[in-house]
């Protein structure tokens, strides 16, 4: 087959040749390094839950430190699910924006605020969590009480990144004066769409926070509506997670072509999939409450199905990305029906972590497929299977390909070039075998009836036929700590390297369309009909049922009169 | 939702200027249709199993 | 916003149209996608609203602060309501379940209704699709057919603080023989055998 090419367009040129000033290259490098710390603290105690599975108990040497294997479990995934995650993606965003537009910040004040109120917060909530004073895990469900501390802090950091938020849409938007008819670059405009979506997605747990659970940790409210509070949570809980994703989706569309040595297959389809998740990402949250008692059935099926409508960019996004993964190996001289794959860039560790964490991603997807099928949530709701599922999605489509992507971005922000290309190849290839071992074994305790968030080694009912599984996440979390390790190794000698001359810099990666993005349907473009029409798919799937919860709320649950943990 | 949008332009990737042919995508892609299917209708077949609740 | 709608492309001087350009083989799995997607939608519609294999939904409210003193959690535990009927309340509450035993017969079909006194905790029947969440305010209820002799744990799925792993409890399933025996034994509780360990729970 022939492939012929599309040379860049000049203001493509133009946009690519924009170089981060020192400014900007420290303040995307502090998101980078709060999150990377995060990662690090997180899930170093990752493996401690893991052995407790198999009966080795490290906590108790941690005494401490750490009192509790719940108090691990809360700074795991308070760490690596909210604080790594959500200082990463906005620090990347930061970096899209600029780079993808080829300017400036039109408010770096702004972002700056919203920095630092992120800052604030992130030592607000830390200091209860290290005190024990707030071991709730991460979802905020009253009557369970953490320090108001937490509450605030947690707040705070949301807020931030809404400010922050504000900044980048600003920036796109004198752009967009500058550049009239001209069709906003892809990664911009995807992660402005993001941040979009997470404004609208994070007002459920903020007015939970600032209405029922801000009130009631100082004390001037007794009680809470517990049904009411998970509706709110869950209204942002699940569009959180395409939060995490969708930056994880920009650089698998807009950057890992280019890395492969070749072109974004669909610039269109690319868009489409992204106003797709603004709009269908926040009305499915019920899937997370089929089993609640205060819903009705019917309502968790709408919600179903929405849940299955917000799977199909996903589909998209498998065949767009595959086949600009295929065009880039058949330029590299792959064929073969499958044989193409090994004729990808595997030597490169950006290129290796992206596409393991996108090969896990596949079987992620079909968990959560399954997870969404309203009646067989029966079978796997709050069991071990859930945390098997989201350390496929959460902990590797987007955590490894994070990884990844620090891979070229730290090189790049500081002058200097990735230590150990072979290590960091095989602390890939460590956290895909380990997690293999590990979400798998989860997924069969789940099917057995092995709840979440249980110190299972040791839980009274455990029959035996739950041993093997048992002991293989203790196995996994092993060898995953073993990846963690691997990669803070890279890390560290990264940043203590030597500088080195510019040409040995690795370069930010942005992956031009097979098709000129001029072709693009303007409606792609736009903003306002797909804000418009999210506002009203969110008032017919939440609205009825919102405002039925709110007024017949009763805040009568005190919760225990004693610190449960 | 959106595919009636789409089908309108159901013939325009003439004007696309490459020849490339994803056959090793569908492929993949269908490996995983057939996965998703199996993984999904093997915990289908356990909620059968496990009795109704109503 | 009417003006920039109207915009076409700069670059080429030709002025191609504008396009998705999707690929065939990629219009071909969009709609792979969508039967997978409402194959499956209909699977789980039929099974769960023609075949039984329902969630739990609004049942009744309470306050969870005087649950434990007056209605049907003030003694919970199993009431036969009529021939392999019946009806079992439990109780959850930081960090017990009352009774911590249900015994049953053989093919006993049991509306199972379940609250919380204090935290959010989870009620799952192992082996069984019997899986609702436990919130304070809140009746959580499904029925279920015990089809099977042995022990089937219920355990709490939700994390309610330090000693969540020790919560559950057990149904055991028995043969209609070894259910006879066993009521006769305690002769007067047939109607609520647990009103016993209720007690010993909540000392």
């Amino acid at each position: 087959m022939t492939i012929e090419e599309r040379p860049a367009t000049a203001t493509e040129t133009a946009r690519q040749g924009y170089e981060l000033t020192r400014w900007e290259r420290r303040f995307i490098g502090g998101h980078l390094i709060i999150a990377i710390t995060a990662l690090a603290i997180g899930s170093l105690i990752g493996p401690l839950q893991a052995l407790e599975f198999s009966n080795v108990d490290l906590y108790q040497y941690l005494e401490p430190v750490l009192k509790s294997y719940y108090q691990g479990l809360t700074l795991h995934g308070v760490l690596n699910a909210l604080v790594w995650t959500t200082f990463f993606i906005v620090g990347f965003t930061n970096l899209t924006t600029i780079k993808g537009l080829g300017r400036p910040l039109s408010n770096p004040k702004v972002n700056q605020v919203g920095f630092i109120t992120m800052i604030v917060g992130l030592v607000m909530a830390a200091v209860p969590m290290l005190l024990n004073q707030a071991t709730v895990l991460y979802t905020f469900y009253p009557p369970l009480e953490a320090s108001w501390a937490f509450y605030c802090g947690l707040t705070l950091v949301v807020v931030g990144s809404w400010i922050e938020g504000l900044g980048f849409y600003l920036t796109l938007r004198a752009w967009r004066r500058d550049n009239r008819g001209v069709r906003s670059p892809f990664i911009a405009l995807a992660g402005v769409i993001n941040a979009a979506m997470w404004q609208i997605a994070t007002l459920g747990i903020a007015v939970e926070m600032l209405t029922m659970l801000i009130p009631w940790s100082f004390g001037i409210t007794d009680a809470t509506d517990p049904q009411l509070a998970r509706t709110y949570f869950w209204f942002t809980g699940h569009p959180l997670v395409y939060f995490w994703l969708l930056p994880a989706y920009v650089s698998w569309y807009g950057m890992l072509p280019k890395q492969a040595g070749g072109k974004l297959f669909s610039d269109s389809l690319a868009r489409l999939s992204f106003w797709m998740f603004l709009l269908v990402s926040v009305p499915v949250g019920f899937h997370h409450q089929f089993v609640d008692p205060g819903i009705p059935q019917v309502w968790k099926w709408i919600h179903a199905l929405l849940t299955y409508a917000v799977f199909f960019p996903s589909m998209l996004t498998a065949f767009t990305v595959i086949a600009s993964l295929e065009y880039a190996a058949r330029r590299r001289g792959g064929t073969g029906l499958i044989g193409w794959v090994r004729a990808l860039p595997w030597d490169d560790p950006s290129v290796t972590a992206q596409l393991l964490a996108g090969i896990l991603f596949m079987f992620g997807g079909i968990g959560g497929l399954t997870n969404a099928s309203y009646n067989i949530n029966l079978v796997i709701h709050n069991t071990a299977w859930v945390p098997g599922h989201f350390h496929l999605t959460v902990a590797t489509a987007v955590t490894l390909s994070f990884i990844g992507i620090t891979y070229w971005l730290v090189p790049m922000l500081m002058g200097k070039q990735l230590w150990g290309r072979k290590i960091a190849v095989a602390q890939s290839w460590t956290w895909f075998v380990g997690m293999v071992i590990f979400s798998n074994a989860m997924h069969m305790l789940g099917l057995l009836g092995a709840p979440r968030r249980t110190p299972l080694g040791e839980a009274l009912y455990v029959p035996d036929e739950w041993n093997g599984h048992l002991l293989r996440v203790s196995i996994g979390g092993t060898i995953l700590l073993v990846a963690v390790l691997m990669y803070l190794l890279v890390m560290i000698k990264t940043v203590r390297g030597p500088k080195v001359e510019a040409a040995l810099v690795p370069q930010m990666p942005v992956a031009e369309s097979l098709r000129d993005p001029q072709l693009t349907p303007v409606w792609l473009d736009r903003f306002k009909p797909w804000l418009i029409a999210a506002g009203v798919l969110l008032l017919l799937s939440y609205g009825p049922q919102l405002i039925d919860q709110i007024v017949h709320m009763n805040l009568n649950a005190p919760g225990t009169s004693f610190r449960p943990w | 939702m959106g595919t009636t949008a789409l089908d309108d332009h159901s013939d325009d990737v003439s004007d696309s200027t490459e020849h490339f042919k994803p056959t090793g995508t569908v492929f993949v892609l269908a490996l995983f249709v057939a996965t998703i299917i199996l993984l999904w209708a093997s915990v289908y077949v356990i909620l059968l199993s496990r009795g109704v609740t109503l | 916003m009417s003006t920039e709608l109207d915009e076409r492309p700069s670059g080429g001087a030709a002025e191609p149209p504008l396009t998705m350009g999707i690929d065939p083989w990629e219009k071909n799995w969009m709609r792979v996608s969508i039967a997978l997607l409402v194959i499956f939608a209909i699977a789980i519609t039929i099974a769960g609203f023609a075949g039984g294999f329902q969630l739990p939904g609004p049942e009744s409210e309470l306050d969870p602060r005087t649950v434990t003193q007056s209605g049907p959690w003030a003694q919970p535990g199993l009431r036969q309501i009529g021939d392999g009927q019946f009806e079992a309340y439990v109780l959850a509450q930081t960090w017990n379940f009352a009774p911590r035993e249900l015994v049953v017969p053989v093919g006993a079909e049991v509306d199972i209704y379940v609250t919380s006194a204090d935290l959010q905790h989870g009620f799952k029947i192992t082996d069984t699709n019997v899986n609702m969440m436990v919130v304070p305010g809140q009746v959580s209820k499904l029925s279920f057919t015990f089809d099977d002799i042995g022990e089937f744990p219920y355990i709490c799925t939700e994390y309610c603080g330090q000693g969540h792993a020790a919560m559950y409890g057990t149904v055991k399933v028995v043969s209609e023989a070894d259910y006879a025996a066993l009521t006769t034994d305690t002769a007067t509780e047939t109607s609520d055998s647990s009103a016993t360990q209720t007690t010993e729970n909540q000392g």
